[in-house]
């Protein structure tokens, strides 16, 4: 980038934040001490400048801020970026510059708050409740420019950021128990910690979550894990975000959980009755099957071990990177394998919602690219044949992946902007005026490239190796003419093909098959390096599974288009027919502690089934434990009656509070749409 | 090596005892319940069942049978089951049905080969789960679990028998050694009634199980309730005597009858028994409980 041009984009990125700041509203809470709210704007528009957008939606939305403010006060902020230094270059002083202003205008807007707690203290007529409203007044004018000294006001400070991250009102929350626990320490120092109190907060800051949005908002919170020595991390405020859960019970925060060979018998119980009660929370993270890989991917134990979850269930470091993801179509793979590099020609656009109900409709197109024929389906005489020409297509189309990341790489290291409110938030970037991205907080660079609905595939390919070359039920081309009619008036052959073993129910052979499938994408990904020699990391997960299946025709498997496609290392929904365990087994195969930048098993237990002295607890404890041993990086684990469900689908007016976790967020059953709905119902084991 | 006929090899089994097991469920029983879930678990031979809705018209089975068991009647496929008795093709028979309309119900599984299979959950067992044999009547295989048990125990794998226990006392004892749990059916303290809706004496089982208790061997006991026909205040206020007499018996299981073996008896060609029909099965347990005067740890209501 020209270098006059640095001023200019953070000039226009400072005069968004501006104008975004000033549109929200003062909010002072009727109960309680924490304030600041504001209505997400989802559709709020910066006219003719997509580059402020682009910041807004990604940069700005995704990864954890870093800790400089809870550090060092927004005083310190505004006094260390308040002149150019010598050392400056135009990129630096400007971004540094950026960094003041925006920051200014943080502190007026938390001044704000106090100006408008003051005037309504000044109109109370009890006395308690002008001292509550003082007291909130105070603590907004002190973490207005000082570091907090307390709990409470380390997270109204950190809560003011969170919410003037983004105009979206989303974002990776991080391991906030980590972050805040110096504070908690502070109180307790000093005899001044009221526990009762500090979960208040929590509920409000919890309630405020809700209150803004629900759904996919990429509010994550990871709670305990472990440092570098291996010492487990798990303190009082691990179990203080949980409690405030259990009380709460709403969709958000999406709260996950770090387990490790140290994690205390506590924090166990915690997960199991929280997990028990059905809502789908915790998310587990197993640390002794991610952080190995990540070291072996080059990244530090220290960093490693700093590792949160953004987005869904990538992996972020959280003070040292943010994420940047592309989704890789396995089952889309097979589509161009056995069509030769085009599309199956029954495929029609489909509009869709992506999660929502009320969202807006779009027409989705597959990100992969047509052209490359990897084999003859005529020339093709053994399963072997196929294979081979389903990894030479895989491998082409992951090479295109890699191409476009690069790409990307290229650019971050060149100009990507950073939003100054986010650079802000790191000392190094305090310190030396440098974006996040080039030397001013970043120490790991974090592009992932992700492939799940491995287990779709690999029920494709088996199916063609069973009906095929097996059974011989149809040849090859037999089986393509089907899928691109559909299976309309094949539907002998249909069957046949949904009678093949499916991926989910221990079967040895599909299990094999999405291992292979699996471990030579994860190759390819962690082989690769950039020009300037950065890795990409790979992980067996899709958050677009859905949109997939409505840009993938009839696949080999049986399925139709836009039936549904496995999601993450799950089985296809409706196919797994032998129960959790042997989804697990299944799961256990492939090498997902390879997928360290998120591999995710979901299970989805039926409620109803607990019955007959089944000891809901002790089961789930079971599944987690033989999880974490089979290898599992990840595991979600909710639990849902299929009827309840179908009756939220017919009565929704009387299911308003029926929590359910979706890929990498928790939301309101009654507010997805119905294809998703379904989708959720069908994965049930 | 003996042999079993095996309908079914269930993973993460949570209701037939504790923990997260593998049942384990055997073909042929002596009695006949009148609710029976698993109509296909009395016969002990393997057998044929035809599920009529699942068919798709494809008359793959009809160019395979050489007994004439299988004809078209005005698009409608049906099947005359007895002939199918003994077929050799049987297997081949359902595996020719894309659809699964025609299944076969019993694998013939030596001691080996069954292990096999029960080991495949064993990392979810952990200290409180295992493998439960089922049935049929479990114990009618005793010479078989007497090579199939001890495999299990020296495999380290906890072991359960969910039988009626209506069996002679001989072939339960030689298997004691080799087994942690009972899960045993009290289905009726009436003897005339528990011949006509079992179709078996009832007094065998009682006197079992009070062997058992003074053997000091681990027991849940499981009480099937149909409305009408086992829950009567005699019947209830028997069983609660009874009970006092069982100190061995860790919980009991108070559980409503369903229909959902209906589809099964139609696929067998036989003609279901409903019972509990539009009845509100959680007072029914519940009532059974109360007068049985079971705690809230003691009954497996819905936890």
């Amino acid at each position: 980038m020209r270098e006059e041009n640095w001023e200019k984009k953070i000039g226009s990125c400072v005069a968004a934040y501006r104008h975004l700041f000033a549109a929200y509203e003062t909010e002072i809470p009727q109960t309680g001490f924490l304030a600041g709210l504001h209505t997400p704007m989802l559709k709020y528009h910066l006219a003719g400048d997509s580059e402020i957008w682009r910041i807004f939606e990604t940069d700005n939305m995704h990864y954890p801020m870093g800790d400089a403010c809870l550090q060092c006060g927004i005083g310190d902020i505004l006094e260390r970026t308040k002149e150019r230094l010598a050392v400056d270059t135009e990129e630096t002083a400007a971004y540094r510059q950026g960094v003041h202003d925006i920051y200014e205008e943080v502190q007026k807007f938390i001044l704000r708050h106090k100006k408008r707690a003051e005037e309504l203290a000044a109109g109370a007529k009890e006395q308690r409740e002008r001292a509550r409203l003082q007291s909130i007044a105070d603590r907004c004018a002190r973490v207005a420019v000082k570091k907090p000294e307390g709990f409470g006001e380390a997270l109204q400070l950190f809560w003011f950021l969170y919410l003037l991250r983004s105009p979206f009102g989303g974002g990776c929350i991080g391991r906030l128990d980590q972050r805040l626990y110096p504070f908690y320490r502070m109180d307790l120092e000093r005899g001044a910690w009221d526990r009762e109190e500090a979960l208040r907060e929590v509920i409000q800051f919890y309630g405020k979550l809700n209150e803004m949005t629900t759904g996919d908002t990429l509010r994550n919170l990871m709670l305990s894990g472990q440092n570098s020595l291996g010492e487990d991390e798990t303190n009082e405020l691990t179990y203080l975000f949980l409690e405030a859960y259990e009380r709460t019970q709403d969709a958000e925060p999406h709260l996950n959980v770090r387990i490790h060979a140290k994690t205390p018998e506590r924090l166990w119980d915690a997960c199991v009755r929280m997990l028990a009660s059905g809502k789908g929370q915790p998310t587990l993270y197993f640390d002794d099957n991610i952080l190995p890989a990540m070291e072996k991917a080059g990244i530090s134990r220290e960093d490693a071990c700093a590792y949160a979850n953004d987005g869904c269930t990538e992996t972020v470091y959280e003070g040292k990177s943010g994420i940047v993801f592309w989704q890789h179509e396995m089952v889309k793979t097979v589509e161009l394998t056995m069509f030769e590099g085009k599309e199956n020609p029954s495929i029609y656009p489909v509009s869709m919602k992506k999660n929502r109900k009320t969202a807006p409709e779009f027409v989705p197109h597959t990100q992969l690219r047509t052209g490359f024929c990897a084999g003859r389906l005529e020339e093709m005489d053994s399963f072997a044949d196929f294979m081979r020409a389903f990894e030479a297509q895989l491998t082409y189309q992951i090479s295109c992946w890699l191409a476009v990341i690069d790409k990307k790489i290229e650019e971050d290291e060149r100009e990507t902007l950073t939003s100054p409110l986010i650079g802000g938030t790191f000392e190094a970037c305090i310190r030396t005026g440098r974006d996040p991205l080039r030397g001013g907080g970043f120490t790991v660079d974090n592009y992932q490239l992700l492939s799940g609905t491995v287990s779709t595939a690999a029920d494709c390919l088996r199916a063609v190796e069973y009906a095929v070359f097996e059974k011989g039920f149809c040849t090859l081309t037999g089986l393509r003419d089907a899928m691109a009619a559909d299976f309309e008036g094949h539907e002998v052959l249909r069957q046949r093909l949904l009678g093949a073993p499916k991926y989910g129910n221990g079967d040895k052979r599909v299990n094999a098959l999405a291992a292979r499938i699996s471990r030579r994408f994860l190759e390819q990904v962690s082989a690769w390096r950039s020009k300037s020699g950065k890795r990409v990391h790979p992980g067996l997960y899709n958050i677009d599974f859905k949109i997939f299946a409505n840009v993938t025709g009839a696949t080999p498997d049986g399925r139709r288009f836009r039936d549904a496609i496995g999601e993450h290392c799950s089985p296809t929904p409706g196919r797994a027919k032998c129960g959790p365990t042997a989804i697990v087994e299944s799961a256990a195969a492939l090498p997902m502690e390879e997928g360290y930048a998120s591999s995710v098993l979901q299970l989805s237990l039926d409620k109803g089934s607990f019955v007959m002295g089944a000891d809901r607890e002790a089961i789930i404890r079971r599944l987690m434990e033989a999880s974490k041993e089979a290898g599992i990086p990840v595991l979600c684990l909710s639990m849902y009656g299929r009827e309840e469900l179908t009756a939220a689908q017919r009565h929704p007016e009387q299911y308003g509070d029926l929590i359910v976790r979706v890929w990498g967020f928790n939301a309101r059953f009654v507010e997805l749409d119905e294809e998703l709905q379904d989708h959720i119902i069908n994965r049930i084991s | 090596m003996k042999t079993a006929v095996i309908m079914d090899v269930q993973r993460y089994s949570i209701h037939d005892g504790p923990g997260i097991r593998t049942t384990v469920f055997f073909k042929g029983c002596h009695m006949a319940c009148a609710w029976c879930h698993n109509p296909e678990s009395q016969r002990p031979e393997a057998e044929m069942l035809f599920y009529e809705g699942r068919c798709i018209g494809c008359k793959s089975c009809l160019a395979l049978c050489k007994r004439g068991a299988h004809r078209m009647d005005g698009g409608q496929h049906r099947v005359e089951l007895a002939l199918c008795r003994d077929c050799p093709e049987m297997a081949a028979c359902a595996q020719s049905c894309p659809a699964g309309a025609l299944q076969l119900c019993g694998q013939v599984m030596d001691a080996v080969q069954l292990l096999e299979k029960v080991l495949a959950d064993r990392p979810f067992y952990g200290k409180e789960g295992g493998v439960t044999c089922s049935g049929g009547e479990v114990l009618l295989q005793d010479e078989f679990l007497m090579e199939f048990l001890p495999l299990c125990k020296e495999n380290g794998i906890s072991t359960c028998l969910d039988t009626t226990f209506n069996v002679d006392w001989e072939r339960i004892e030689k298997l004691l050694p080799y087994v942690d749990w009972i899960l045993a059916d009290l289905k009726f303290m009436d003897d005339a009634a528990h011949r006509r809706y079992t179709g078996a004496e009832g007094t065998r089982t009682r006197e079992n199980l009070k062997c058992l208790s003074k053997l000091e061997k681990r027991v849940i006991l499981r009480m099937p309730l149909a409305a009408g026909v086992n829950d009567s205040p005699e019947e209830m206020e028997a069983r609660r005597e009874f009970l006092r007499t069982l100190p061995n018996v860790e919980r009991v299981d108070c559980f409503a009858v369903t229909n959902h073996g209906a589809e099964k008896y139609r696929a067998l060609q036989r003609q279901p028994v409903f019972f509990n029909r539009d009845m509100d099965l959680e007072a029914l347990v519940k009532r059974a409980e109360d007068s049985l005067e079971l705690s809230r740890t003691e009954c497996a209501r819905e936890r």
